[in-house]
């Protein structure tokens, strides 16, 4: 493909196949106006004019500097389908895509009304999953709250991670990105915190903000006496309370019946904390004949044997 | 009302000539039917609309696949003649357990029998207890296929078996003309606000009831799977009423068993249900993940379920055989105050209580310990060849 010197002015002001975030790059900015364009940009000679198909970071600053033309490579391009691949596979090759770009890179092709055959190939360059709402995701991905696609451009997360979004409506996903870039939450933590109030929210038939703002979500992340560690522990536990209100109460009624044993230093009890094992496990460390005596005693006395009782109830 | 169909049949080219293909292709109405190597629909919903006839001369009957111990399995053996099933319950574990779609059929049952004979003949002692409706509706598409009416003439007057037709299907008619002797028909149920909710193209469980004591007045023994148990506000009232109506429209001499079984499925399925039936809210509930790595509810709330429902059947007829499915020692001893050893025993409980309540009509020899001994597993080492 030859490069050509294509004057600014013929190349239309088009972001139609832009699929990557545009960010001000100053770097960028000053090798240009220092030694101009190096890399050629690509353009598409359609329908009587030329449409740009990548460099659009390149092409603007090209504007803003009222540079006069930039080096181009043409592609002829009767169908822009292939043309349009073409570009995604250099890039594919160049560097990791995000799941948005992914997503953007979609809804071009769903726009230039690409067939079956196009979508296979896009499904193998940008190793989509073969799940039958595979277009609906990455739809809905387009549609996710600015500051959504932020947060998963700038942890890269995945197609399947993403997916946590898609339930949420606007308001819900700006909540979860402010407790997420509040407490710098990553979004394994943040899968799993969405995933429990949402549970909740199905479960409870009850909106998620109305769930957040009872569980004082946004107050113990802002809360400037506690630590970030501290603020996550307690959201999560408040989170975990409310999903699973039976078991904690099951647990509650363990710890309080294993406090009120009174066991000796040396031993603790324990037990699955599913409740499904069943049964508790009794451990002591006997160091001396003293701590064999005492773990008789008190597993002889009535309060040991009570203790048991209220919890065997359970486990 | 069921509102099931079959929109098409798929006829693999090896299982054209088969006597029981022509059966169907001559009960199929005005369903269309080609003939091709495999087929692929583009859903489930699909797929549950879709026979497809095939034949298979591997192994058909297989033990029951029941779930990793602890937890108590019966030792009922599978028959693998339908995989798949047109009905469309959102717990139903068969649409992330079987990888194909469509209801597969295989029309083979020559070698089935054969395999089933196999098997009385290796443990002649072993009274073995066969069933159709583990991958499937047993009784769904007898329309077409008559499918039950051969397994129950071939089992009939064997000494040491019977088959189970498990099933949400009201169509019984075909089966009132067929020697009812070592056939048990046994029905899914569960409350009708979990029928209308949960159980997609499912007849009432009126219907059921009806159906059921139709064939009881014929002479079937009958079976109740509580299976699964929802966990639900209300449930215990709401499942108190199903034992109650059970009770009021059948003998309940004529039960041979009820299992209790609580929602439970492999992590896997839970997106399934949640993009399949966005409405259905049964995997909210508290679900733990158990010992063999199934979603389940905590042991204390599947006892308080099955305590209510056992006490509701015990005080109905103390004499019913109920066992749990994949259930832990400890909720058999705390709910009904004891507990088999193993899986083996289990089997042998069965056993003894057949005998006991109908010994005399399956002609059945009294069961002996040895022959349910868990140092010999009943066939899953072994192969069986027609």
């Amino acid at each position: 493909m030859k490069i050509k010197e294509i004057p600014l002015k013929e190349i239309r002001e088009d972001f139609f196949f832009c699929f990557t975030a545009q960010k001000p790059d100053p770097k960028l900015q000053a090798s240009i106006a220092r030694s101009g364009i190096r890399t050629p940009v690509q353009l598409a000679w359609h329908e009587g004019c030329y449409r740009p198909l990548s460099g659009f970071k390149r092409l603007g600053i090209a504007r803003s500097l009222n540079m006069h033309a930039v080096p181009a490579e043409i592609a002829d391009a009767a169908d822009l389908v292939p043309v349009f691949l073409g570009v995604v596979e250099e890039q594919r090759a160049m560097r990791e895509l995000t799941v948005v770009e992914k997503a953007r890179i979609a809804g071009i092709l769903e726009r230039l009304g690409a067939g079956e055959e196009a979508w296979n190939t896009l499904s193998v360059l940008l190793e989509l999953p073969d799940r039958p709402d595979l277009k609906e995701l990455l739809r809905s991905i387009r549609d996710y709250a600015p500051a959504v696609q932020t947060y998963l451009e700038q942890y890269g997360v995945s197609l399947k991670k993403a997916r946590m979004f898609s339930p949420l409506s606007d308001e819900e996903q700006e909540h979860f990105i402010r407790l997420a870039v509040t407490l710098q939450i990553r979004p394994v933590e943040l899968t799993g915190i969405i995933t429990l109030l949402y549970e909740i929210g199905q479960r409870e038939q009850s909106p998620l903000n109305r769930i957040m703002e009872q569980l004082g979500l946004f107050r113990i992340s802002e809360d400037p006496d506690l630590t970030r560690n501290v603020k996550t522990d307690r959201i999560k536990k408040a989170i975990r309370e409310r999903r699973y209100p039976r078991i904690g109460q099951w647990q509650s009624a363990l710890h309080e019946a294993g406090k009120s044993m009174q066991l000796p230093d040396h031993a603790q009890i324990e037990w699955d904390d599913r409740l499904e094992a069943p049964g508790v496990i009794l451990k002591a460390h006997i160091q001396s004949r003293e701590d064999l005596t005492s773990l008789q005693e008190w597993l002889s006395s009535e309060s040991c044997r009570k203790s048991f009782d209220r919890m065997l109830e359970i486990v | 009302m069921s509102g099931f169909q079959i929109d098409r049949i798929v006829v693999h080219p090896e299982a054209r000539s088969c006597a029981l293909t022509e059966r169907i292709l001559s009960n199929r109405g005005d369903i269309p039917f080609t003939v091709a190597d495999s087929v692929k629909p583009h859903s489930l919903r699909e797929g549950k609309r879709t026979l497809f006839l095939t034949q298979h001369s591997g192994q058909r009957v297989k033990p029951c696949p029941a779930t990793a111990s602890p937890y108590l399995c019966c030792q009922y053996t599978v028959i693998h003649s339908c995989m798949q099933c047109p009905m469309d319950c959102t717990y139903c574990v068969l649409q992330d357990y079987l990888e194909s779609p469509v209801i597969e059929l295989n029309v083979r049952t020559d070698i089935i029998f054969g395999q089933i004979e196999a098997m009385l003949a290796d443990q002649p002692h072993r009274f073995f207890r066969f069933g159709t409706g583990e991958l499937g509706d047993s009784l769904a598409l007898d329309a077409l296929t008559g499918l039950s009416g051969d397994f129950i003439d071939f089992f009939s007057g064997r000494r040491n078996a019977l088959i189970e037709l498990k099933t949400k299907s009201v169509q019984i008619g075909h089966l009132l003309q067929h020697d009812p002797g070592h056939t048990v028909i046994s029905w899914s149920v569960n409350p009708e606000s979990v029928i209308r909710a949960q159980e997609m193209h499912a007849p009432s469980l009126q219907a059921r009831l009806d159906a059921a004591r139709q064939c009881q007045e014929t002479g079937y023994m009958l079976g109740f799977h509580f299976d699964p148990v929802l966990y639900f506000e209300d449930c215990v009232v709401q499942y108190r009423d199903v034992v109650r109506r059970i009770f009021g429209s059948v003998d309940s001499n004529r039960i041979a068993w009820i299992s209790l079984g609580s929602l439970r499925f492999p992590p896997s399925l839970k997106s399934v249900i949640q993009t399949r039936f966005p409405g259905s809210r049964i995997v909210y509930e508290e679900m733990i993940r158990g010992l063999d790595g199934k979603l389940r509810y905590p042991r204390p709330m599947r006892m308080e379920l099955y305590s209510a429902l056992h006490h509701e059947i015990q005080k109905a007829d103390p004499d019913v055989f109920v066992y749990f499915c994949m259930e832990l020692p400890r909720v058999w001893e705390r709910v009904t105050g004891r507990s088999p050893a193993g899986n083996a025993e289990l089997d042998l409980w069965f056993a003894r209580s057949l005998h006991e309540r109908f010994g005399s009509e399956l002609n059945m020899e009294q069961p002996r310990s040895d022959a349910y001994t868990p140092d010999k597993p009943p066939f899953s080492d072994r192969t069986f060849s027609a």
